[in-house]
């Protein structure tokens, strides 16, 4: 069991710290703007973006530690529990969340900031930055499936053992 | 929607990996023949080669490191489709916890823990010579996969051990 969790555990952690990594790269140009006047940020709405994406980052970061959590209890606990199908099940869909939300964030970044190609039509041009949006989104949509699917698969364990332990 | 069972995710997902797995194989068998038999050009260092049905047509580098490089990602993509689908039609049938979804993970496991970053690193050195890593993500990503179909094939032992128990009761 602790050869299972270590390598998630691992992963987990590594995601923590390049969510810190983002929030304080982030943080540091939303201050740099705050406090000079010089166009670090071109624009309010790019000022807009960036604090979204700032509460976006703290709310991965807040499902992540969550995630931690549940996995750190993992080699204490059954696995097939209530409480961790619940876990799994809300930090799946806070991930979906999260994906939609940045995918949001991003085509406006790629609308706002990325020159149209000329001579193509709007249509084109929106399509462009919808497909560059969701290509960075595609692995993380997978592994919120994934722990959907984990999720699912936790509640089913879980009514075989309570059937199980029915069973005289 | 449901996730398990005959009209679920999982069921879409199956046909959708089986799908491009086979699609993928197709366009492999169809690359290697045309290799074997002469059948493309070559124009400023570049092999042109017609895809049929669709009508049009690939341009690559015509280097052996290329040629090599597409094919072996190719394997590799098949392979990992093909047993993604595996998993996804066996999470089509009513009983989720059986042996052969386990057999599947572990080989998925073993893919993306081992073929994988052997793969990339054998791409990266011996075959493109490559200097920088660019596209260090793809190994991430392979190794991210890794760990969650390890995790997977730990729930589906467990799952499968009080299944059978439960069999077992009268």
């Amino acid at each position: 069991m602790k050869n299972y969790t270590t390598a998630f555990k691992f992963f987990v952690n590594l995601l923590i710290f390049t969510v810190i990594i983002s929030i304080l790269e982030k943080g540091g140009s939303l201050l740099k703007y705050l406090n000079s006047t010089s166009t670090i940020i071109s624009s309010n709405s790019d000022l807009i973006l960036v604090s979204f994406n700032l509460i976006l980052l703290s709310y991965a970061l807040w499902l992540l530690i969550k995630f931690r959590k549940t996995i750190y209890t993992l080699h204490t606990d059954s696995v097939f529990s209530a409480k961790n199908g619940f876990s799994f099940t809300s930090i799946g869909r806070g991930l979906l969340f999260y994906s939609a939300g940045i995918f949001i964030i991003r085509v406006l970044e790629n609308i706002l900031n990325k020159p149209a190609i000329k001579g193509e039509s709007v249509a084109y041009n929106l399509g462009r930055d919808f497909g560059a949006a969701l290509s960075d989104r595609i692995p993380l949509l997978v592994i919120a499936f994934f722990l959907l699917i984990v999720a699912q698969l936790i509640k089913e364990g879980y009514d075989l053992k309570q059937e199980n332990d029915l069973t005289i | 929607m449901k996730i398990f069972g005959l009209k679920s995710l999982s069921a879409f997902f199956y046909y959708i990996f089986r799908s491009i797995s086979i699609v993928l194989l197709a366009f492999l068998t169809c690359m290697e023949f045309a290799f074997n038999t002469d059948r493309f050009t070559v124009e400023d260092g570049r092999f042109d080669m017609k895809i049929p049905l669709i009508g049009s047509s690939i341009q690559v580098d015509y280097q052996f490191s290329d040629i090599l490089t597409i094919t072996l990602i190719l394997i590799f993509g098949i392979l990992l489709l093909y047993l993604l689908s595996n998993i996804f039609k066996t999470l089509k049938k009513t009983v989720i916890f059986n042996k052969g979804i386990i057999k599947n993970l572990k080989l998925l496991t073993i893919l993306n823990l081992i073929i994988g970053p052997v793969l990339y690193f054998l791409i990266h050195y011996p075959i493109m010579h490559k200097t920088e890593f660019r596209n260090i993500h793809n190994l991430i990503l392979l190794i991210i996969f890794g760990m969650i179909s390890f995790f997977l094939t730990y729930v589906f032992q467990k799952g499968f051990s009080v299944q059978s128990e439960n069999d077992l009761t009268i």
